[in-house]
């Protein structure tokens, strides 16, 4: 079984290549039915509906630059698809009176497979617009996180699985089953097990290592730590030693009253990595 | 994913092991899956130090391994004739939590089997743990009613879709089922009664089409409160085999406990659910 139907969230048009070279290289022979979501923000009013105050002030800046900047990333997107062999379906959705996330999260839980960037820090509005570890926490999908930088090599060869024997690592390690069936060599870490409260086995990866062994996917389980390091830190160590193309997270955290709290490992990956990660909650 | 190749059943009570094994046989065999059964005993919680009550404990424990040793005997003999691959694990978990022990077997299987969970039994709140699967469990899980007929519930399943997190997650989690499935219904109850909305089950079931599930979309009216009995009435009028539905549920005061519809479904359902969180 493959990744049939497959979103990719585009926010820009520098970042929409990037993120449609890792789409496409995710094809495996099928025929891909690829979704180009572009959500356009709507404008933020102002003093609308308050008693006293004359005119709403409308801000529109952005909702404008969302919209001039539409006909040029759809132009990438069938670009992108034209080149290759896939079914491409452009989406442009105005989020007329909810949130940019929203309209994003209503789309991505019909898909198998969710893609979108690492939030941008340099960019002022990136807290609104580049929201990948909520896509995580909410979608129900899974979703790949495409690094702002660093080379872009076919994903899915050479692969880290990281696994501590919750229930999202699980999550993510079985979502991932797809691309795993494409990789050549996979390598299952528990990052600073002596951490841990509990630990299964001598090889606590060894479980799923058998699992996914019958999924046909060669693995090996390892445990690896570093001292002073965190969690997030090893992983991403491991996955250089390793030479991985990609890393598969679990993601950890909770919303409470629309905030999006994440856990350390889960924030540090999302800032640092220059690998594509998948993750699921 | 290529179909479910590790799938483990949850054996408890006795007296239903018949059924849950009746269903976990029938899937490892049309999936080709490996079967795990698996029996988790009571954790050492009376065994004070220095060995105080020892004779109480060893003969609790020896209950337990007499029941064990009846189920796995069931299990070995279940699915005769079939070629299955399976696997016996009884655990002992010493002084460390039941739960703990299980979930390190769950997270590392494609599915879970499990019963329905049974109030009247005696041992209910110590062996039975459906909450802590589905909420903890990050596998999707296949309970088994306790009445009601079981053979070829994998022909018609009912979706219950809702375009939120956990009805995606139960969709996607079922597909190796559905797949094998001569027709899936997804079914959206739409909570507002004279509501004429789009219904949302489009997206869905053209993405589930793609992976050769034969599905209609369909809808039903129903307000929040209602939607478990709603849902038991279409499956009943729709004819539908078994169920797949998002399982809500989350942590109150020290325990898990499961959402409205969740909690009327488990306590009701007649045919398997597959749920996932």
């Amino acid at each position: 079984m493959t990744y049939h139907t497959i979103l990719v969230h585009l926010t820009d048009p520098v970042r929409a290549k990037r993120l449609m070279r890792v789409a496409l290289g995710l094809r495996r022979g099928a025929k891909a039915h690829i979704i180009g979501l572009y959500a356009i923000p709507s404008a933020f009013l102002l003093g609308a509906g308050m008693p006293g105050t004359p005119n709403p002030i409308v801000f529109d800046d952005l909702r404008r630059q969302f919209q001039e900047s539409a006909g040029e990333i759809k132009a990438i997107f069938e670009d992108a698809c034209a080149g290759a062999n896939c079914i491409g379906e452009w989406r442009s959705v105005d989020a007329a009176e909810t949130s940019v996330s929203e309209v994003v999260l209503q789309h991505a839980r019909s898909v198998d497979l969710v893609i979108a960037s690492q939030v941008d820090g340099s960019w002022t509005n990136a807290e609104a617009y580049d929201f990948p570890q909520v896509l995580a926490l909410e979608s129900g999908r899974p979703v790949l996180i495409v690094p702002n930088e660093g080379p872009l090599v076919p994903v899915g060869r050479r692969v880290v699985i990281a696994w501590n024997g919750r229930r999202e690592s699980a999550r993510a390690a079985f979502d991932a089953v797809p691309l795993l069936h494409a990789a050549s060599a996979v390598k299952v870490v528990w990052a600073n097990a002596d951490d841990e409260p509990y630990v299964a086995h001598d090889v606590p990866a060894a479980d799923l290592c058998t699992a996914l062994a019958r999924h046909g996917v060669p693995c090996e389980a390892t445990t690896a730590s570093g001292h002073g390091l965190s969690a997030g830190a090893v992983l991403l160590r491991e996955a250089k030693g390793f030479g991985a193309d990609m890393l598969v997270m679990g993601c950890y955290g909770h919303s409470r009253l629309r905030e999006f709290i994440f856990g350390g490992a889960t924030a540090h990956v999302l800032d640092t990595t220059h690998i594509p990660v998948l993750m699921s909650h | 994913m290529s179909g479910y190749k590790t799938i483990v059943v949850h054996l408890a009570d006795e007296r239903r092991v018949d059924r849950t094994l009746a269903v976990a046989v029938e899937l490892a065999h049309q999936q080709d899956a490996h079967l795990v059964g698996l029996f988790v005993s009571l954790p050492d919680l009376l065994a004070p130090p220095l060995g105080v009550g020892r004779s109480l404990v060893a003969a609790g424990r020896a209950t337990i391994r007499e029941r064990a040793e009846k189920i796995r005997q069931k299990f070995e003999a279940a699915g005769a004739g079939l070629s299955l691959k399976k696997e016996w694990r009884f655990v002992e978990p010493g002084r460390a939590p039941a739960i703990d022990a299980l979930m390190i077997h769950v997270r590392a299987a494609d599915l879970i089997v499990a019963a329905q969970g049974d109030l009247t039994w005696d041992d209910n709140l110590l062996m039975e743990y459906p909450e802590e699967l589905l909420l903890q469990g990050g596998r999707p899980i296949l309970f088994v009613p306790n009445v009601g007929e079981l053979q070829n519930f994998s022909l018609r399943p009912l979706i219950a879709w809702s375009q939120r997190r956990e009805a995606s997650r139960a969709a996607f989690d079922a597909l190796p089922l559905l797949r094998k499935a001569e027709i899936v219904r997804v079914l959206w109850i739409n909570p507002d009664v004279a509501g004429k909305d789009e219904p949302p089950t489009g997206d869905i079931s053209r993405t589930l089409s793609r992976h050769g599930v034969n599905c209609i979309p369909a809808t039903t009216h129903g307000a929040d409160a209602d939607v478990g009995k709603a849902l038991l009435h279409e499956v009943k009028e729709s004819g539908a085999t078994m169920l797949v539905m998002g399982g809500y549920g989350h942590y109150r005061f020290r325990e898990y406990v499961f959402g409205g519809a969740t909690r009327h479904i488990l306590r009701n359902m007649t045919v398997p659910t597959l749920l996932s969180h």
